[in-house]
């Protein structure tokens, strides 16, 4: 509409200015004839006032219409026109590049001509033309009219290419960053009017990007993406993000969340597997719903049994075979450490009790944890097990932070607040606070409201609020134990390898002797229960974050009840325990934290190792000397030293170039200098990443529009669609990079001109018809 | 232990007690009349009435009549059982729970098991309740944060309620003969985890019927000697030797130097046997050729010597606590 009214897009007239090219006879001329025009209308406004027909208001309209259509008039005689500066043919340069990844394989329809063509038969038909008969493309020779045109293709590297050759779309990530950089330094000193990117999108936003998007823009050379596929497919099924934890025991349920994606498949049947070496370990069925965003999460639970970095393979297949725009997509992988423990839980319990023997025997079968504990048989005298060697827990509870720290979770049962210290009880929140650790609280007569814990520090890291009247004391409430909302999906409590409602209901009633306030902010209920006479609703289990570690709260003293009353085989209270007991240690830190930046790095790109080093007090350590030692998978090991970061206190970092695919394992030592032998002092960490092909660009397969925009924004330059081939070259043609010249463009000749005469002139007939005027 | 004495007893026993706890020697008793002596020395067991209360003991406790009742042997003289261990076989003074129903953390329950009459009364009940009482009254002392019921607890092995109480006591195991439905209680009571200690039962004989019963309720699980280095020697008290602790009548004799026999029947060796699950723990804790009951039973008097209680007592606290931490 723009156009077809003011003869040019409206991008013209930002870039242009507005000029008159009438001469001075003309406007000698025009000034004469403005003259009697005024003294026309002063005359018409007279002949008005003298009619008894035209009010005040009509009178103004009538003279506003006339001078409108005078004045429109006016400035066509004036000859406006729009001084641009266009390049000047064949003599500046444009770049073309063509993003070769293997994303541009995907058949979607959208901008395109022929139905159901690839990504890639586009950019061939716009570049390279049809094979053998050495012409290029549509979009070349428009180019190539005017401009000398250099063309490029990229993925992850870049290079130049000839309208002879073929393309081949096997790149397997779009890195347009580094292309950018090839090009600005091969065409320095060229006049370049700008930079055609054809891409569907998918390209990395690294820092050279960015960093190249700047010198761009400083250059004063727009970048002008056209964007390649559609914003939507019509049909694809596609895992779009995988949620697992990075790290699990040996033996846990995992509960692994998968994101799917599914325009066109509402309504259909999936099925999700989990593979471990070609293996299904878990699969799951599911209906995809109709209605909302065609994407829907999925949990499945599954048990780690075998150590070692676990490469897991998760795969949705739908029931219909039917085609979609992209199958590469429908398997995604992610890596899951499974360590091997024994990992150190200390248990405090006040006094002897059955519950203390059933959880602990409900985990002695668990190699995965060793639960140190320590039992108050008098004042002063404790009674140990699980320790490591006779001097382990010797003084009774821990006094020192490095004592208790070396533990990664800390379970305290019917013991009485008034037992601690100020200092031990402050340690025992920083363990969970600055050390990361897990803190489980159970119930018991001595235990939280009744053990005298309102208004002691550790009553801030109860995930509930505690009542501090003094006259409480315990009195017993037995609960029929139901799983919360939440707690039905958390892999803790996945028991049975079902959340059936009638399974928690065949499970004995516990008693709760503890009174408990709300749950604090940010608590969660997983366990709750209804007392068997009340109905009353019963807080059973509840876990909170705290600072860099977590909290729990277990109300029921009697547990051993699932152990007892339940049939001999039955495991039920022994899966309960080990899977808290492993949850709250999850994601527990050692001193030394060591990660990849990403876990799969593509092959022949650069890992980027970092790690945190903790002092064995568990303050961050930037004194230490940390060392990375990597193991190729073809057992070749290197070893480099990684750097200080001056930001983030107790950071290391370092990069690796990988060449070998498969999995390369670090392992990261950290000396912190402390203690007399540097055996005491030095603390490791392992990890794994896995190179090779990552299959990434066919994940967010549709066209993304984000980087593009952005990149056009920051130049100067504008995003075209694949079909508006012809506004792109306009828009390249003044460009004001490159040679250029000065053009004038005539605009007395727009057709809002002479809409604006003849609503005017014919709009105040009209009204004086209307109001009976001559 | 068979004798079942009428009993008057004037005997300070927490003081008893407290010098058990610390080795002392030094003992303060009286007792108003010689054990053994006075009605029913092998009648019915008389009502005990401890002459230093606890304070939580209130009112009177009423006289009992005690299942069973009939002398002699065999199956046609079973012991009448009670049909619900909440009402008998004793009626209970004191409630099992508190105020507000909160449980105690330890219950000393004992088996009423069905067996052969002895001596006129059910064999599970020899000693029973006051040794039963007595050795909580010690156990209390000893252990101070165990928080236990301080009074006898007589369960049935097919009593639902069973499970409740991870810890049993049986005595005179060589007069058991369960039902079936007992030995099936009891079966899945200990595979579940609950803890059994056997005590009081003598010679080859009754060793041959107690292996033959229990071989019925663990099936395919042996019974095998406990090395001094385990850990119910060690729990809380250091054992370094099992010693016989003989019934009441040898002990006064033993103290007195008219016989050295602590023995009865052909048990010449006190031994602690048990049976262990196949994680290596202790289901069952067995003392053979021993009677710990009597030594708790009499711990008071200063007729029975102090080395024998003071074993008593410490294997006893140490079965207890083994059960309740392993």
């Amino acid at each position: 509409m723009f156009e077809f009214l003011f003869n040019y897009r409206s991008e013209l007239f930002s870039q242009g200015e507005l000029t008159f090219l009438a001469g001075p006879v003309r406007l000698l001329m025009l000034s004469v004839g403005l003259a009697l025009t005024a003294w026309a209308l002063h005359r018409y406004r007279k002949s008005l006032t003298g009619s008894d027909k035209a009010s005040g208001p009509v009178q103004g309209l009538l003279l506003a219409l006339r001078a409108l259509g005078v004045g429109a008039l006016v400035v066509a005689l004036l000859e406006p026109a729009l001084a641009l500066s266009a390049i000047k043919p064949q003599e500046s340069f444009v770049a073309v590049l063509a993003d070769t990844s293997a994303s541009m394989t995907v058949t979607d329809t959208e901008d395109l001509d022929q139905p159901a063509a690839t990504r890639a038969a586009w950019l061939d038909r716009s570049l390279v033309g049809a094979p053998f008969d050495n012409e290029p493309g549509d979009l070349w020779r428009d180019l190539a009219t005017r401009f000398q045109v250099r063309a490029y293709a990229f993925d992850e590297t870049a290079g130049r290419i000839d309208f002879a050759e073929p393309l081949s779309f096997d790149g397997r990530r779009s890195d347009l960053g580094s292309a950018l950089t090839m090009v600005r330094s091969e065409l320095t000193g060229v006049p370049l009017a700008g930079v055609v990117v054809l891409t569907d999108g998918a390209i990395e936003s690294t820092d050279v990007l960015i960093d190249e998007s700047l010198r761009f823009r400083s250059a004063g050379i727009p970048i002008f993406p056209v964007a390649v596929g559609s914003a939507r497919f019509d049909r694809d099924l596609e895992i779009a993000e995988i949620r697992v934890p990075r790290r699990t025991l040996l033996g846990s349920t995992v509960l692994a969340q998968v994101q799917i994606g599914y325009p066109g498949f509402a309504g259909e049947t999936i099925t999700v597997e989990i593979r471990d070496e070609g293996r299904v370990i878990q699969q799951r069925t599911a209906e995809l719903p109709v209605g909302g965003d065609d994407t829907m999460s999925l949990e499945l639970s599954f048990r780690t049994q075998a150590e070692g970095t676990r490469s897991l393979e998760f795969a949705v297949t739908p029931q219909s075979r039917a085609a979609e725009a992209v199958t590469l997509n429908n398997t995604k992988t992610v890596l899951l450490e499974v360590e091997s423990g024994p990992h150190k839980i200390l248990y405090f319990e006040g006094e002897p009790r059955f519950e203390y023997k059933f959880i602990r025997r409900a985990v002695a079968e668990d190699p995965q944890l060793q639960l140190v504990s320590l039992l108050r048989m008098a004042d002063n005298r404790f009674y140990r097990q699980s320790v490591d060697g006779e001097d382990e827990l010797r003084g009774g509870f821990p006094t020192r932070r490095e004592e208790l720290f070396k533990y990664r979770g800390l379970v305290l049962g019917s013991i009485e607040a008034s037992f601690f210290t100020y200092e031990q009880m402050r340690m025992i929140v920083d363990f969970a606070a600055e050390r990361g650790g897990g803190v489980l609280f159970l119930g018991g007569s001595n235990a939280l409201a009744e053990g005298g814990y309102a208004g002691t520090p550790l009553s801030e890291l109860i995930p509930t609020e505690l009542s501090d009247r003094r006259e409480v004391g315990p009195r017993g409430v037995s609960v029929n134990v139901q799983p919360t909302a939440l707690g039905r999906e958390h892999a803790a409590l996945q028991l049975q390898g079902t959340s059936d409602d009638a399974f928690w209901a065949s499970l004995p009633e516990l008693l709760v002797l503890n009174r408990t306030g709300r749950l604090k902010p940010g608590a969660a209920a997983l366990l709750a229960g209804q007392t068997a006479g009340t109905q009353e609703a019963q807080l059973v289990l509840a876990h909170q974050r705290f600072g860099a570690g977590s909290s729990m709260l277990f109300l029921p003293t009697d547990s051993f009840r699932w152990q007892m009353r339940l049939p001999t085989e039955d495991q039920t209270h022994e899966i309960l325990w080990r899977q808290i007991l492993r949850w709250l240690i999850n994601g527990v830190d050692d001193r030394v934290v060591a990660s990849p930046q990403r876990d799969r790095v593509e092959l022949g790109g650069d890992a980027v190792l970092e790690a945190t080093v903790r002092d064995q007090r568990f303050q961050a350590d930037p004194n230490a000397l940390v060392e990375a030692e990597v193991t190729s998978p073809s057992g070749a090991t290197s070893r480099f030293d990684l750097t200080w970061d001056p930001l983030t206190e107790g950071r290391y970092s370092g990069e690796l170039s990988v060449n070998e695919p498969g999995l390369h394992a670090v392992t990261v030592f950290a000396d912190t200098g402390e203690g007399s032998q540097a055996t005491a002092a030095t603390a490791k960490a392992n990890f794994t990443f896995e190179a090779g092909s990552l299959n990434e660009e066919f994940f967010g397969a549709v066209r993304q529009a984000g980087v593009m925009t952005r990149l056009a924004s920051e130049t100067g330059g504008q995003t075209f669609a694949g079909n508006d081939i012809s506004a792109l070259i306009d828009q390249l043609s003044y460009s004001t990079a490159g040679v250029t010249v000065r053009e004038e463009r005539p605009l007395w000749n727009m057709p809002i001109l002479l809409c604006l005469i003849l609503l005017g002139l014919l709009g105040e007939w009209s009204a004086r018809r209307w109001k009976g005027l001559r | 232990m068979r004798h079942s004495l009428g009993w008057r007893a004037g005997l300070l026993a927490a003081t008893v007690l407290a010098s058990v706890a610390v080795g002392s020697t030094v003992l303060a008793m009286t007792a108003s009349r010689p054990a053994g002596s006075g009605p029913g020395a092998h009648g019915p067991v008389q009502t005990p009435r401890l002459v230093q209360q606890q304070p939580r003991e209130r009112g009177t406790f009423r006289p009992r009549s005690v299942p069973g009742g009939q002398r002699g042997f065999g199956p046609l003289q079973l012991p009448p059982m009670p049909q619900d261990p909440d009402d008998a076989p004793l009626a209970r003074r004191e409630p099992l729970l508190r105020d507000g129903n909160v449980p105690y953390d330890f219950y000393f329950s004992r088996i009423a098991y069905s067996g052969t009459a002895l001596w006129g009364y059910a064999s599970w009940s020899v000693d029973f309740p006051k040794a039963d009482r007595q050795f909580l009254l010690g156990v209390r002392r000893l252990i101070e944060t165990l928080d236990l019921y301080p009074f006898e607890n007589a369960m049935l092995l097919d009593s639902e309620k069973l499970r409740d109480f991870p810890f049993l006591y049986a005595v005179e195991v060589g007069h058991m003969l369960l039902t079936p439905s007992e030995r099936d209680g009891l079966r899945n009571y200990l595979l579940s985890g609950g803890f059994l200690m056997v005590d009081d039962f003598w010679g080859s004989l009754e060793w041959a019927h107690f292996v033959r019963q229990m071989s019925e309720v663990l099936p395919g699980f042996t019974i095998e000697p406990v090395p001094m280095d385990h850990p119910l020697f060690h729990t809380f008290y250091d054992i370094n030797r099992v010693v016989q602790v003989p019934n009441l009548g040898l002990a006064r004799d033993f103290r007195r130097g008219i016989s050295t026999k602590t023995w009865e029947q052909d048990g010449y060796t006190a031994e602690v046997l048990g049976i262990f699950d196949e994680n290596r723990r202790l289901m069952v804790a067995i003392n053979w050729n021993c009677d710990l009951g009597d030594a708790w039973e009499w711990a008071e008097s200063f007729e029975y010597p102090l080395e024998f209680s003071t074993y008593a007592y410490q294997i006893g606290v140490n079965t207890i606590v083994y059960a309740m931490t392993h």
